[in-house]
């Protein structure tokens, strides 16, 4: 068994990962590693060749390839070590454990990044009834055999979910030759980004069904049909208003679970909310030596901001390696009234720096005003032209308020009108 | 003429009202930046799009090599551009810009690797 000494490893070389590496090495951590199971950098941004990336963080608009390739440069430039077709298998006490073709390796550390992104929810997550004919995929993984292996999915499609993945693939399929029939959506409203819908589902004429969900799968070898039908209010299908349609292929995009089976190893506690890790600004879990950014800390929309959160999250690993994190009360963040949850889940009264909160709200609204509140006192405050679950949110506590936090910050939003 | 656009500039999807008679006078309403009175008036004169899609490769280890537009091309070129890519065979090494084909389908932009491979 062979034995190797860090002072940050990171685990996963998606574009959370890479960033936070880059971050950590730029804050002085000497030996950086990252640890990736895939054969080479660049996550799942790999398998996004559709354009719309970083332009926050560049100022122009780049593929998903593009935007891991400008990381992974980054990364080596800033003096990286990159450990491929690795896998870690438990983290325990400041070591994590890992195999590849050499056998076990175990990786000592002053600090570890978790950055295993996520993965996403099946048919067996959601409990469709029905037949288990082929022709049924996550969308995710419909894109990575188009786009990575050159393979063909199906000819008739149905997408159930309007997550950015499901409407991104209804492009892609047309621009490939098949017919993607309509895209089912349970929920009043669109689950994924405005601008996905127009330049993928409206572009190309797809029809968007709000309301609805697939009630049945038809098919013995191959699939043959879906039956779908419009929910009511309280999301029950009604059945006399159901309609099959005829199809070959299912592509299901309902959404991300945050991988967390590795920080489970080391006890890591979760959010049951987001599913990931409950972390302060510094992005430190339960355990502090472990930090946690990018998917698998929660869901975000744009890379762009992953790369922000995972740079924060890489230095803070850094500092905590050299013992120079500073340490003080910390206050919990409430999702209080229109809000789902606030990441990060506590704020350390620190004031070395501004403090991030990101949020997601319950329902689409028109003229939100976003509030974060803390021992009567109003902390920041937005208002959005438009709000949507789907978009991230954001609000930024002044690095002065956070060093005279003595209560929770609660965090809620207003609608001017309501959308769903 | 009027149209509604959604502005995909930014997340923030803003609903902009376009009304013209003809292409130089484009009245531009319910955009809340400069840059959405600019994609209105170019979704009402020529909507263009970045294409992008992924063209066979031999490389160790990899099938295929997604590719680009360098620039962004007119909206109706896109399935064309699909069509002309599925054809397209790659072979050795590419550099991340690297030109697979050099004013692809008379669109004026470049066919343009987006990975290194």
């Amino acid at each position: 068994m062979k034995t190797i000494e860090c002072d940050v490893v990171v685990v996963g070389a998606g574009p959370a990962g890479l960033a936070a590496a880059e971050a950590a090495r730029l804050a002085g951590a000497e030996r950086v590693l990252i640890v990736e199971r895939d054969t080479r950098a660049g996550g799942i941004l790999q398998q996004c060749i559709h354009p719309g990336f970083g332009l926050k963080m560049f100022g122009e608009e780049l593929t998903g390839p593009e935007y891991a390739g400008r990381y992974q440069e980054r990364a080596d430039k800033a003096g990286v070590e990159l450990m491929t077709c690795t896998t870690a298998l438990e983290l325990r006490d400041r070591e994590l454990v890992c195999a590849n073709s050499d056998g076990i390796l175990n990786v000592r550390f002053g600090a570890l990044v978790l950055a295993m992104g996520c993965r996403e929810r099946t048919r067996a997550n959601l409990v469709i009834p029905g037949a288990r004919p082929s022709g049924i995929y996550t969308a995710g993984t419909a894109q990575k055999l188009i786009n990575l292996y050159g393979d063909k999915v199906g000819r008739e499609i149905v997408i159930l979910g309007s997550g950015d993945i499901g409407m991104i693939m209804a492009r892609r399929l047309t621009l490939e030759g098949a017919h993607v029939k309509a895209v089912v959506e349970l929920l009043p409203f669109l689950a994924g980004l405005t601008r996905n819908k127009v330049q993928c589902l409206d572009d190309f004429g797809i029809p968007l069904l709000l309301s609805h969900t697939v009630i049945d799968i038809d098919g013995v070898d191959r699939l043959t049909s879906v039956t779908i039908a419009p929910v009511d209010e309280k999301r029950r299908p009604i059945l006399d208003k159901a309609e099959k349609i005829p199809c070959d292929t299912l592509l299901l995009s309902v959404g991300l679970i945050p991988e967390n089976e590795l920080s489970r190893t080391g006890g890591i506690a979760l959010s049951p909310i987001t599913r990931g890790p409950l972390v302060n600004q510094f992005k430190q879990t339960s355990n502090p030596a472990v930090f946690a950014c990018g998917n698998v800390l929660h869901v975000n929309d744009l890379v762009d901001h992953v790369s922000v959160e995972s740079a924060e999250a890489g230095r803070c690993a850094a500092l905590f390696a050299a013992n120079r994190l500073p340490s003080a009360s910390a206050f919990s963040t409430v999702a209080g009234p229109g809000i789902r949850y606030v990441c990060p889940q506590t704020v350390v009264a620190d004031g070395g720096a501004d403090v991030t909160l990101f949020f997601r709200t319950l329902v689409p609204g028109r003229r939100t005003v976003l509030r974060c509140v803390s021992g009567g006192k109003e902390l920041a405050r937005k208002t959005c032209i438009r709000t949507s679950p789907g978009t991230m949110e954001s609000l930024v506590i002044p690095k002065d308020a956070v060093a005279a936090l003595n209560d929770s910050i609660e965090v809620s939003c207003e609608h001017g009108e309501v959308l769903a | 003429m009027k149209k509604t656009i959604t502005c995909t500039v930014c997340p923030q999807g803003c609903e902009i009202e376009a009304e013209y008679t003809c292409d130089a006078d484009i009245v531009v309403r319910g955009n809340s930046c400069p840059r959405g009175e600019r994609y209105a008036k170019d979704e009402c004169l020529a909507p263009k799009r970045t294409f992008t899609s992924s063209v066979r490769i031999d490389a160790p280890g990899r099938r295929m090599l997604p590719v680009r537009t360098s620039a962004p091309v007119a909206k109706e070129m896109l399935l064309p551009c699909a069509e002309a890519a599925h054809g397209i065979r790659v072979e050795g090494h590419v550099h991340v810009g690297d030109v697979i084909r050099k004013d692809f389908l008379g669109t004026g932009t470049d066919l343009v690797a987006s990975m290194t491979l």
